[in-house]
């Protein structure tokens, strides 16, 4: 067992480091992760298409993908320092993750040439189309329809939460194929162009935060087979190794580690004591929460790379501590800074807002306790 | 970065369980509140003891403890396995040894039966022998044998070196959590999948699987921060992260694996205790989860840390202030209230 980062890891996060402080300004917010604004969108991509001139965008990639067939360290070291300034790949963090490594694995050759280039070079946004009004944490009973026609298929239906929908080029899409006795085994997934005739995306006014989250209308949208990733009704297969590799490597950790250093700023800006014991105890209590789902993101990772079995449990162990960490976040901000922290000015206005979120998205963590439950501690399903 | 366990390390593990389920299939359990004295001969004979002097590093002196308070949860294994060979660097230390957190009167786990008493006297640690402290037994059912320890002499390890003992005690409190904490969730589970109520197991209701689930993540959490600090055992914020995470989630799986288990969990004869009652001791040991976030955050942010006279940035564009004007919103609700 070895916690160590190699010298060559070392050297490659002082490269990104330099190349953070040269291209992202000062305090850069987070907010830009939801690509608000035309400028934000431009930010995002040309943050990401340096990083891959510097070959650190899709370093864990194999190199005839764009890759340099690096460790998943690599890529972990690399999220860890991104989310530090609060993920200035904006949505491209999950084309690296998992929409990429989906393709590579199942995509035709034509959809790898249309899409792992884009991907690579950091120039696509997609957004992910999965929750509908009815379909949330049971994602099964999905209803967007894909019905077949000639060659292309006839999609209607809505999604809804879908958050970088109003910038994507592409949507990783779910859609029901057939009715089958088993909801689940008539999912697809189709890898639709944003800007098909048909497609509507309309914003959903929340937190007085813009483009936080959309919904998604299909009518009558025609989709080409050839858009269709893996077998037609595979889609629910897909879905269970994709989840677990959208819950890991997500380094949150980094952003609370950060936000912790940032409250003793904004304490002392409101005359507060930073050495008084409650202040401390505050702060050390999130900071274990940290510690905690930073290793359990690390044992995460270990399983990927070694392809393990476990990998999907231990995801789900590491989502619901990366969820108590937001929330004691969240918490903190107010024990501390009380008023202050509501305002537009404090970090904690930010935090409240994605400590509500991050129990929520990507999968809620109801869903992760319930994995636990089912598939590590064998309890039977009700 | 390689953070799984390595094949020597996993069948170390494998060793351990083996030896103290051997014993325990010819001794018993013993009660909640006792030592496992026979248990701790059982891994001193095995050499399990002397790992560290056998050239094993603090990571299996660590999975040691981890595994024994799984297997034999009242053997006081952490003090000779790991705290006492690495703050000592002595070869020979008698089996039972006690971790006292003052000189004079505090009410410390193994007491009255221990030969040697590791004692944090101001910055300083002492190791003392029998003859040199008075004890006065106390009588608690939570989980050890405890009595008030007087140190009168011994020998001090200089000053500072009081931290030291503080760190080792703090990483071995935490593997011995981790592994109390997820033997009684996987016994609260066993309860929970075979106890039928409403036709149907107990186990298979949301509220019961989401305490479990909780419960058993948190000492997952545990487990691997307290091997992540004994990777780095003089990194005493790493020990004061492991032994605070440990302190809290030993109070939710104390409570949360009784709650499933009902009143068979109060039992001697169910076995929840054999572990609880010692999470329950535990979770206050060296000041509790405050004690260990308040140290965590000075190792964290020492006084001369720049952190602390950082002048936070602005936000940015991209706040919404950017595009509503608020001012608007002042003038409505003025209105609304006639000023």
């Amino acid at each position: 067992m070895d916690f160590s980062w190699s010298a060559e890891e070392d050297r490659l996060r002082a490269e990104l480091r330099a190349y953070i402080e040269k291209t992202v300004e000062p305090g850069w917010s987070h907010f830009g992760r939801d690509v608000p604004t035309p400028e934000a969108v431009q930010q995002v991509k040309d943050f990401c298409h340096g990083l891959a001139e510097l070959g650190l965008l899709t370093p864990a990639w194999p190199a005839e993908y764009g890759g340099r067939d690096a460790s998943f360290w690599e890529q972990t070291l690399i999220s860890e320092e991104i989310w530090a300034v609060g993920e200035a790949r904006g949505p491209q963090y999950m084309n690296v993750n998992w929409i990429g490594p989906a393709i590579m694995r199942l995509g035709t050759e034509e959809q790898k040439d249309l899409h792992l280039g884009a991907m690579a070079n950091g120039t696509s946004l997609w957004c992910q189309g999965f929750s509908e009004p009815d379909a949330g944490s049971d994602l099964s009973s999905l209803r967007t329809a894909a019905v077949l026609d000639g060659d292309e298929y006839v999609v209607n239906g809505q999604k809804v939460w879908t958050s970088y929908a109003h910038a994507a080029d592409y949507c990783f899409l779910l859609v029901r194929t057939a009715n089958t006795p088993k909801p689940r085994d008539g999912i697809s997934v189709l890898l639709v162009p944003m800007d098909l005739p048909g497609i509507e995306v309309r914003e959903i006014p929340s937190l007085d935060y813009p483009h936080l989250v959309h919904e998604v209308f299909f009518n009558d949208v025609r989709v080409p087979v050839s858009c269709r990733l893996g077998e037609e009704n595979a889609g629910w297969t897909i879905m269970q190794t994709l989840l677990a590799n959208e819950r890991v490597n997500n380094a949150r950790h980094e952003w609370v580690d950060r936000s912790l250093d940032r409250i003793f700023g904004e304490a002392a800006a409101a005359g507060l004591d930073t050495t008084s014991p409650q202040f401390e105890e505050s702060m050390g209590r999130v900071a274990m929460r940290t510690e905690a789902s930073r290793v359990l993101n690390y044992v995460a990772v270990q399983s990927a790379s070694d392809g393990s079995s476990s990998y999907s449990n231990l995801a789900s162990v590491y989502r619901v501590a990366l969820a108590l960490m937001e929330i004691g976040l969240s918490h903190v901000f107010l024990d501390v800074l009380g008023a202050e922290a509501l305002l537009e000015t404090s970090r904690g206005d930010y935090q409240l807002a994605s400590g509500l979120v991050a129990s929520i998205g990507g999968g809620s963590l109801e869903m992760a306790l319930n994995s636990i439950a089912w598939y590590q501690l064998g309890l039977p399903k009700g | 970065m390689d953070v799984k366990l390595t094949a020597e390390q996993q069948q170390l593990l494998r060793s351990v369980k083996e030896a103290l389920d051997r014993h325990r299939s010819s001794a018993g359990a013993v009660l909640p509140y006792r030592a496992d004295v026979a248990a701790q001969h059982v891994l001193g004979d095995a050499g399990f003891l002397d790992i560290l002097e056998a050239g094993g590093s603090a990571v299996e002196a660590t999975l040691v403890v981890e595994q024994a308070a799984i297997s034999a949860p009242g053997a006081p294994t952490a003090a000779r396995a790991l705290v006492g060979p690495l703050l000592t660097g002595r070869e020979s230390l008698p089996a039972c040894i006690a971790l006292v957190e003052g000189r004079s009167g505090t009410v410390s786990r193994f007491a009255p039966l221990a030969e040697a008493y590791l004692t944090i006297v101001d910055d300083e640690a002492w190791i003392s022998e029998r003859d040199q402290v008075d004890v006065v037994p106390e009588a608690s059912r939570w989980g050890y044998p405890v009595g008030r320890v007087e140190v009168r002499s011994g020998e001090s390890f200089g000053p500072g070196s009081g931290e030291g003992l503080a760190r080792l005690w703090r990483i071995g409190l935490a593997a011995e959590a981790g592994g109390l904490m997820e033997a009684s969730t996987l016994l609260a589970k066993e309860h929970a999948a075979s106890r039928i109520a409403f036709g149907r197991p107990i186990g298979a209701l949301q509220a019961i699987q989401h305490r479990l689930a909780r419960s058993f993540a948190l000492s997952q959490g545990v487990k691997w921060l307290a091997r992540r600090a004994a990777w780095a055992p003089d990194d005493p914020a790493m020990a004061a992260a492991a032994a605070g995470y440990a302190a809290e989630g030993m109070r939710e799986a104390l409570s949360a694996t009784h709650q499933v288990a009902g009143a068979i969990g109060i039992t001697d004869e169910f076995g929840l205790l054999a572990y609880t009652a010692r999470m329950a001791r535990l979770q206050v040991e060296l000041g509790g989860a405050a004690a260990h976030a308040r140290a965590l955050a000075r190792f964290k942010w020492p006084a001369d840390s720049p952190v602390r006279s950082m002048i936070p940035f602005p936000p940015t564009s991209y706040r919404p202030s950017a595009s509503l004007d608020y001012s608007e919103t002042f003038a409505a609700d003025q209105s609304e209230v006639g000023a």
